[in-house]
């Protein structure tokens, strides 16, 4: 329980700014790794890059995102807009896994059924952390310009 | 992208902003209220200063007067003493 309560007092009276860091820092090096990985025909996401398919752009666009917020990590103005796009992206992911990506699971479950339930859980967990950080810069911003 | 994802996204981004609208309104009032109760409070504490001023400077008056009454009194009393010796 000591544990949980910590992770609650650090969200709780900590500042957002080290978790963006390193949750922007897991994007780009989990994405990196997926787009200059090689497939069964030798070639990375780029070379392949389809510009009129809307799932090729939507992890370039993430892996962009994680890029520019590490760049601008200091820079609130650019930090805002960049952190909002992250975030409804997340949505997109999460409600496309959940209704895309479930054809046949609950008729036929098996090990692709745990996959998806699995795939879910880290995409809800990361959709809420990126709204989790939108909602507290935006909300320390507010309480800055109110002189609370 | 199915119109089902395009239509939840922007549902849950419209409602989120319907929310942090609300949100941001309800601290408004909190902080406009808050800011009005400090008004108040230092409007009490401005009035107070000016009695308390007055009362400091009445004070001293009372006190100027007090001596003078004293030595009067000092001097009737050795005036009284010297008839009656008298």
């Amino acid at each position: 329980m000591g544990y949980f309560k910590r992770i609650k007092d650090i969200l709780t009276y900590y500042d957002y700014e080290p978790l963006i860091f390193f949750v922007a820092l897991y994007d780009f090096i989990d994405l990196s790794v997926v787009l200059l990985g090689l497939d069964e025909w030798n070639c990375n996401f780029f070379q392949v890059f389809d510009v009129w398919r809307f799932y090729d752009w939507m992890p370039f666009l993430y892996w962009l995102g994680s890029i520019l917020i590490l760049i601008t990590l200091n820079n609130k103005k650019w930090l805002a807009p960049l952190i909002t796009f992250h975030a409804i992206q997340s949505l997109v992911y999460l409600v496309d896994a959940y209704i895309l990506d479930r054809a046949g699971i609950f008729e036929d479950w098996g090990w692709w059924s745990y996959q998806w339930v699995f795939d879910l859980t880290s995409q809800l967990f990361w959709g809420f952390a990126w709204i989790w950080i939108l909602f507290q810069m935006k909300k320390k911003e507010l309480y800055q310009r109110l002189g609370l | 992208m199915d119109y089902t994802t395009i239509i939840t996204t922007l549902l849950t981004c419209v409602f989120g902003a319907g929310a942090w609208k609300f949100y941001t309104y309800v601290i408004k009032t909190k902080a406009n209220q808050r800011t009005e109760t400090i008004d108040q409070h230092n409007v009490y504490r401005d009035d107070l200063r000016k009695r308390v001023e007055k009362l400091e400077t009445d004070k001293d008056n009372c006190i100027d007067e007090l001596s003078e009454l004293k030595a009067e009194v000092a001097a009737l009393r050795m005036k009284i003493e010297f008839l009656e010796k008298k």
